[in-house]
């Protein structure tokens, strides 16, 4: 067992405590100036004279009050906290055929670092560098990558900061931010900046709709005002330098799961180097974030607490790079006396008990030519408008049309050659009778034996393989029955 | 009398604790082999899907790379060995699994002469899938010899042999993938 791992269940239990101990403590002040101001309202409509002060009985209702309301929080925060963490980042889930390389990624780093089971792998809709790890458990956990850092980092690179996000996981690390950032209300930044969101400019956004916000979302985002006049609370525990030791932790981790530093090194010294690390819709993410979104340059507001939850990225590169021939946590620790000059250590005494050292790696052939680089932000963007319920369609001078949901007519006009092109739709069926629920609802006339992708009645974007040969299916979105009429027969 | 009494309950105490004690080893033991299985189970898998893979890859590689026949059927001879090993102690199947990564890698090195074939989809799709299966094998080696290495310690360490010996535990084979290439120290040439 880690001792790291240890403090951070002491941690994670200490921040439960504070924050029942700071819920009570306000309910009491907010319930003894309310029953005040009662008593001398009364009064005053009474026409008598208002003799008492703070009301400690009713200080008492309020720290009830406030009890309930934590217990109300902790409960939702426990149940769906990370589905909810995710849903307000504006991230979704991902299957293995949106991106095999992303999920096989994935899969490789949970068996490397021996997880019960393999993370969900989402993804954020975001131009931003980005990524982050959310859970309560090693085997309950997700990690989610932004599409800007799917466009640009190479495989090794890719593998890197999964590895990273993994030891978050696998050393229990997000249990903690998890709880951290939800107890201090990022999860109502969706609520808070939606207003703000419409007049920011978005580079590369390609969302169908907006999530969906559940019952525990939506009081967790009524609670969100609230929930922030606590962050000092949480704010203490970083103090105490958890958070950086975490980072530099997780480091030593990716680079032992992946055999290879320098994925991880590279991918900081690509993300560090774009424009643009903030995530959009949630900015009050941070704490859970792989790089500091919340950096001078980019003339941010820098919150106090937020600049000592990172490890200097500049540092952590440096650190990785000095890892020469083999990988192993006292290699990593040496590494970083080099590269910081100190003298004490990075992993307290017995903390790792790990003696593993394994020889570097070769690195994968990197996507360096520019025709694979290019291919992979086209990808990436398909990857978005994919989940957004675009529907691709090609035409006969082989220009790839890309629809979005919003696209109504039945028509769409080919932006190169001019050509009319049909957009394959299922289209509603009359019922036989007003009782038959289970028939098929729809039919769409397919042209031929090709990839088709054809939008549904309900505006679902479904997608037909050259081999499918049934003559019906199912609408993956409404479970719609939807026959398959052979087109081309009839042409 | 009573002195009796006391040295047969001591005798019968005494062999209690040993009975308790061999109960507890024993269950260790099966603890750490049905682990070493679990671990095995989990390469076998992705061993499996090795093979499956490859006559998918040979398949579409065939019609861009007529000249390299040789090359296509020593991948397929490679992988119908690996195919026939399994099941065959871990050690010979680690051995055929070597040459089927080394026909592989020499596979690949020879694609990067056919960019056509680089640029195809299907073999893209099959080259990322066969990537993470080799990534998956070689990290799941890593879980299955440091488990074979606690049971292997275990049976052979005093007084826990002993147990083991009764029983008839045997040591748990590592999986060594390493193609004898590798361990080779690289030959470089200025010619």
């Amino acid at each position: 067992m880690w001792a790291l791992v240890r403090l951070n269940r002491r941690y994670t239990a200490l921040l439960v405590a504070l924050s029942l101990a700071a819920f009570a403590v306000v309910g009491f002040a907010v319930g003894g100036c309310a029953g005040w101001l009662v008593g001398a309202w009364r009064a005053a409509a009474s026409g008598a004279r208002y003799a008492g002060g703070f009301d400690p009985m009713a200080g008492l209702l309020g720290i009830e009050i406030a009890v309930v309301v934590w217990i109300g929080v902790t409960v939702v925060t426990y149940l769906q906290g990370d589905r909810i963490l995710l849903a307000s980042i504006g991230a979704r889930p991902l299957r293995k055929e949106d991106h095999p390389q992303f999920y096989n990624v994935v899969e490789e780093m949970s068996i490397a670092a021996a997880l019960p089971r393999m993370p969900r792998p989402y993804v954020i809709d975001d131009p931003a560098m980005n990524a982050l790890a959310a859970g309560f458990s090693p085997d309950n956990a997700a990690i989610a990558v932004t599409a800007g850092a799917l466009a640009s980092l190479n495989r090794d690179q890719l593998q890197g900061v999964v590895a990273h996000e993994t030891a978050h996981i696998a050393n229990d690390d997000v249990l903690f931010m998890t709880l951290a950032s939800l107890m201090t209300g990022a999860a109502g930044g969706a609520g808070w900046f939606a207003g703000r969101e419409s007049g920011r400019r978005h580079a590369v956004r390609f969302g169908g709709e907006a999530p969906v916000f559940t019952l525990g979302h939506r009081f967790l985002r009524a609670c969100s005002g609230f929930l922030a006049l606590f962050a000092p609370v949480y704010g203490v525990l970083i103090l105490a330098g958890v958070a950086r030791r975490r980072d530099y932790l997780a480091d030593a981790c990716a680079a032992l799961y992946t055999r290879y530093p320098e994925g991880l090194a590279s991918a900081l010294y690509v993300m560090a180097g774009s424009p643009n690390t903030l995530l959009q819709r949630n900015p009050r993410i941070a704490t859970l974030c792989t790089l500091n979104p919340h950096r001078k340059e980019h003339g941010i507001h820098t919150p106090l607490l937020a600049a000592s939850t990172h490890a200097p990225v500049k540092e952590r590169i440096s650190i990785l790079r000095r890892i020469h021939n083999v990988v192993s946590y006292e290699g990593y620790e040496r590494a970083w006396r080099e590269a910081t000059g100190a003298s004490r250590r990075l992993f307290p005494k017995g903390a790792v008990t790990d003696r593993h050292a394994y020889p570097i790696r070769d690195g994968h052939p990197a996507a360096t030519v520019h025709d694979v680089a290019r291919r992979q932000v086209r990808d990436a963007g398909d990857l978005m408008r994919g989940m957004g319920r675009y529907v691709f369609l090609a035409c006969g001078c082989s220009m790839r049309i890309k629809l979005p949901p919003w696209h109504a007519r039945d028509h769409a006009v080919c932006p190169r050659c001019g050509r009319d092109v049909r957009v394959p739709t299922a289209h509603a069926l009359p019922k036989a009778s007003p009782t038959d629920a289970s028939a098929e609802v729809a039919e769409l006339a397919r042209p031929g034996k090709l990839w088709l992708t054809f939008r549904c009645v309900c505006g679902a974007r479904n997608q037909l393989s050259p081999y499918f040969d049934a003559p019906r299916m199912v609408c993956a979105q409404c479970g719609r029955g939807i026959r398959i009429r052979d087109a081309a027969t009839v042409d | 009398m009573s002195a009796l009494i006391i040295v047969l309950l001591v005798l019968v105490g005494l062999a209690v604790l040993l009975v308790l004690w061999l109960i507890g080893v024993y269950n260790v033991l099966i603890r750490l082999r049905n682990e070493v299985r679990n671990a095995w189970s989990q390469i076998d898998v992705q061993l499996k899907r090795r093979h499956d893979l490859i006559p998918n890859l040979v398949e579409t590689a065939k019609g861009y790379m007529q000249h390299e026949r040789e090359t296509l059927e020593s991948v397929t001879r490679a992988r119908n060995l690996a195919a026939g090993a399994s099941g065959r102690g871990v050690g010979e199947q680690g051995k055929a699994e070597a040459g089927l990564s080394q026909a592989l890698s020499s596979f690949f090195v020879v694609v990067e002469q056919y960019p056509d074939l680089k640029a195809n989809q299907n073999f893209l799709a099959l080259q990322e899938e066969l990537t993470s299966t080799e990534n998956k094998i070689s990290f799941a080696r890593q879980a299955y010899n440091d488990q074979a290495m606690h049971l292997n310690n275990k049976i052979e360490m005093f007084p826990s042999n002993i147990v083991a010996g009764m029983f008839r535990f045997e040591r748990a084979e590592f999986f060594e993938i390493e193609a004898p290439a590798e361990r080779e120290v690289p030959k470089v040439s200025f010619s």
